[in-house]
């Protein structure tokens, strides 16, 4: 056995040009990372800039090759890309830009400079997605959006909800359903559409989470053909390959931050760390990410070796989503209400990043029903369902 | 990274199961469960015939040398199996006692006769102020012409009524420090003076109150320098506690799949009871409890194999998992199997006695907490 995560010379060796890099083209905000929100710190101006300068230099789509706007890294070095700018709180624009990038094929991409994904690799613009937390919200009965064929145009009617942090996205990547009774598998295509056609209304949706989600409406919305993601009926496929990998490992920032906070404020003198009641409650917190890592190392272990995951993603998904959860609420029993002012608060401990741990755990927006209910299959405890229409491989 | 068993361990996770297939059906756990002593002879003998007593002890002296994960490997089985054995107190912590803490001669005489199972050994550490540190050890041992006087009382000793000889931590200087003023020594437990009582209550492995009235005990019995055992018995209870958690792992993953199987065959309202989401929900955790478990306590053994100064600190973390985990999956299986689940000879309640019996057991989550908080300078 060996728990250790070795990096090779050759990954180190990028990690250093990935900090000198950033070094020279990050704003000083962003230098040593705070954990507060990029979007809180810099604007949007600079977020935008920054994105280009990003997908210049192909690290948006870091695994995509040179021609279609990637940097055609392995793996492992995505990975090193990917930890240096979590820790300054810019991993979500490489995973945005590549998830959507993902869920568009390669048949899409020519590598022509005007083609949308070159656009959105290249960071000149951005893409909302249909929000989707698990195989289970893609019921072709529950979901909003519908098409009709009309000659080779699809209208697309109902609405759904998107996330995305760029305020002017250049494209709405949506998934919407040919057959409410169908299966899952052949019921629904992808496609990446301008926001500004006909019969698309957007109205920002107010939620507890700090990232933006809007509502999108469509109206007899007439889509041309060259919008269609891939082929028809694929878009099941599509969004598993792309969104629902698991979550990469991260560093951990609002429990160091935790510990950091109880370590050096006192009562009366004393570390409130050494009072043991928080202490029990500072382990259990440290306990928890502790099984989260030695959960998501075993799922890389087994991915490495090609071994099949059941039910071990999503324990991994559910077993964090509860983590995260606990912590909130571990956070708000060492902290007391100190935990609960944001970063326009200049008594806000560590710039407001506990409050903003507080939405994040609650706002997550994945139930833990659909993990519960992925293990349950894994285990073969069959859940009562509603009939649908027979698998297609059935 | 590499999580895989390697070709040895393997190997004995291979042969352990078998032995365990072979050796202890649920009735047989039972009927060991119901003894006075709790202890099967012939069990151990068969136990120590297959070299599992030596593994721990180096080969000069008398054992193969094994690494922790190998020893790990069988500890898993062994509590999947809701085996009962003095291994964990003779094998294990008396050894590496003596090992960390006693003289070349001691060793050469001592080792031999616990690895191949000759003698049992049983390590008399805690008191009625139950605790697993230092500050907790209060028996006194007064010296006098040349030898020492035991006088005082240990409890909850496990294996202390089948052992030959305990291994008695007591106090032989106090002062400021607790860890400090601690020695060991090496008791006949038929002695004159030393009496052995096996406690009652709901317990799984058996654990004895051990009194000592005016035992005399010579210097050469003492175990390694007077005054400053301590980081050898701290030493000798981090590998053994290792140990406990694939132990305890192994039960966790025990109760699970048995919570599985019979919430896939009961039926209630003419389906199987597991496609009832309350009923899955339960399943589900005893399973989360149970890969927490198990990778916890392979992740301290390897550290503990690798000497990595952070084992300490994962031995500790597993064990609160365990400790914490172990009687959660118990009584989430209790309630996926209802009434069946209390019949004692189903099954089930050999494992929810271990597990609570254990969680205590070289100390529990909030010892190992506190511990972790101490390791880590929080």
């Amino acid at each position: 056995m060996d728990f250790t995560y070795k990096y090779t010379d050759g990954q180190q060796s990028f990690r250093r040009e990935v900090r000198s890099w950033l070094k020279t083209h990050l704003p000083q905000e962003l230098q040593d990372s705070s954990g507060q929100p990029v979007l809180d710190q810099i604007g949007w101006g600079e977020c935008a800039a920054l994105r280009k300068k990003l997908g210049a230099k192909g690290w948006l789509a870091p695994k995509e090759p040179m021609e279609l706007g990637g940097e055609g890294l392995d793996p492992a070095n995505a990975l090193v890309l990917f930890e240096e700018l979590d820790a300054r709180g810019l991993g979500w624009l490489t995973e945005e830009a590549a998830g959507v990038l993902q869920a568009m094929g390669r048949r899409n991409n020519q590598g022509d400079r005007e083609s949308p994904a070159t656009a959105i690799a290249n960071g000149r613009v951005g893409c909302w997605r249909s929000q989707i937390h698990s195989l289970d919200d893609l019921d072709p009965g529950d979901w909003g959006i519908q098409i009709t064929r009309d000659a080779d145009d699809c209208i697309l009617d109902g609405e759904g909800i998107f996330q995305g942090r760029d305020p002017a996205p250049g494209y709405l990547w949506t998934l919407a359903v040919h057959d409410p009774g169908g299966h899952p598998e052949q019921a629904f295509s992808a496609f990446l559409i301008p926001p500004n056609l006909d019969g698309i209304s957007i109205h920002p949706v107010r939620r507890m989470s700090p990232y933006q989600v809007h509502r999108i409406c469509f109206d007899q919305v007439r889509v041309p053909p060259h919008c269609l993601v891939d082929q028809a009926k694929e878009g099941w496929f599509l969004t598993q390959s792309a969104f629902l990998t698991p979550p990469l490992p991260v560093r951990d920032r609002p429990l160091d931050d935790l510990l950091d906070y109880a370590r050096t404020t006192t009562v009366q003198g004393v570390s409130i760390a050494a009072e043991p009641v928080r202490q029990q409650l500072l382990m259990e917190a440290y306990i928890n990410r502790g099984i989260q890592r030695l959960f998501r190392m075993r799922d890389a272990w087994m991915r490495s070796t090609g071994a099949a995951l059941t039910y071990h993603a999503a324990q991994t998904r559910l077993s964090e989503q509860r983590s995260a959860l606990r912590l909130s609420e571990i956070t708000r029993e060492v902290m007391g209400v100190y935990a609960l002012l944001d970063h326009r608060d200049a008594r806000a401990p560590k710039n407001g990043s506990f409050a903003l741990q507080q939405r994040l755990a609650l706002a997550d927006g994945r139930s833990a029903g659909s993990d519960s209910k992925m293990i349950a299959d894994a285990l073969g405890l069959v859940s009562h369902e509603p009939e649908r229409a027979e698998s297609p491989a059935a | 990274m590499d999580l895989a068993l390697n070709e040895v361990q393997t190997m004995l996770q291979n042969s352990a199961r078998e032995f365990m297939v072979a050796e202890m059906p649920k009735s047989r756990v039972l009927e060991i469960d119901d003894s006075p002593s709790g202890f099967a002879v012939d069990l151990w003998e068969k136990m120590c015939g297959i070299g599992w007593s030596g593994m721990a002890v180096p080969e000069e002296y008398g054992g193969s040398g094994n690494s922790f994960t190998d020893l790990g490997v069988i500890y898993e089985m062994m509590g999947y199996y809701a085996c009962s054995s003095p291994h964990l107190s003779s094998a294990v912590l008396c050894s590496q006692v003596i090992l960390e803490a006693g003289s070349q001669e001691q060793k050469q005489s001592l080792l031999p006769a616990i690895a191949s199972g000759q003698q049992i050994f049983s390590l008399a550490l805690t008191e009625p102020e139950y605790g697993w540190g230092a500050d907790t050890v209060h028996l006194q041992a007064t010296r006098h012409n040349g030898s020492f006087t035991l006088e005082g009382d240990k409890l909850f000793i496990p294996d202390a009524n089948v052992a030959d000889r305990l291994l008695v931590v007591a106090r032989t200087a106090d002062g400021p420090d607790p860890e400090h003023g601690l020695s060991i020594f090496i008791v006949d437990k038929d002695a004159p003076g030393v009496s052995v009582r096996v406690q009652t209550g709901w317990i799984g492995p058996k654990v004895c109150e051990v009194n000592f009235a005016n035992v005399a005990v010579s210097e050469t019995n003492v175990l390694g320098p007077v005054d400053s055992a301590w980081p050898a018995i701290a030493k000798s209870l981090d590998r053994g506690t290792a140990l406990l958690c694939a132990y305890m792992a192994g039960g966790t993953q025990k109760v699970f799949e048995m919570a599985r199987d019979y919430s896939q065959t009961r039926i209630a309202f003419g389906v199987p009871i597991g496609t009832f989401q309350r009923v899955q929900d339960h399943v589900i955790d005893t399973l989360n409890e149970a890969d927490a478990a198990k990778w916890s306590a392979y992740e301290a053994l390897w550290k503990l194999d690798q000497d990595d100064p952070g084992a300490s600190v994962s031995i500790s973390m597993a064990k609160a998992v365990v400790s914490t985990g172990f009687p959660k999956a118990c009584e989430a299986s209790h309630h996926v199997h209802g009434g069946i689940g209390t019949d004692l000879e189903f099954g089930l309640t050999q494992y929810t006695k271990r597990a609570r019996t254990l969680q205590h057991y070289l100390g529990d989550a909030i010892y190992h907490k506190a511990r972790m908080a101490k390791l880590l300078a929080v």
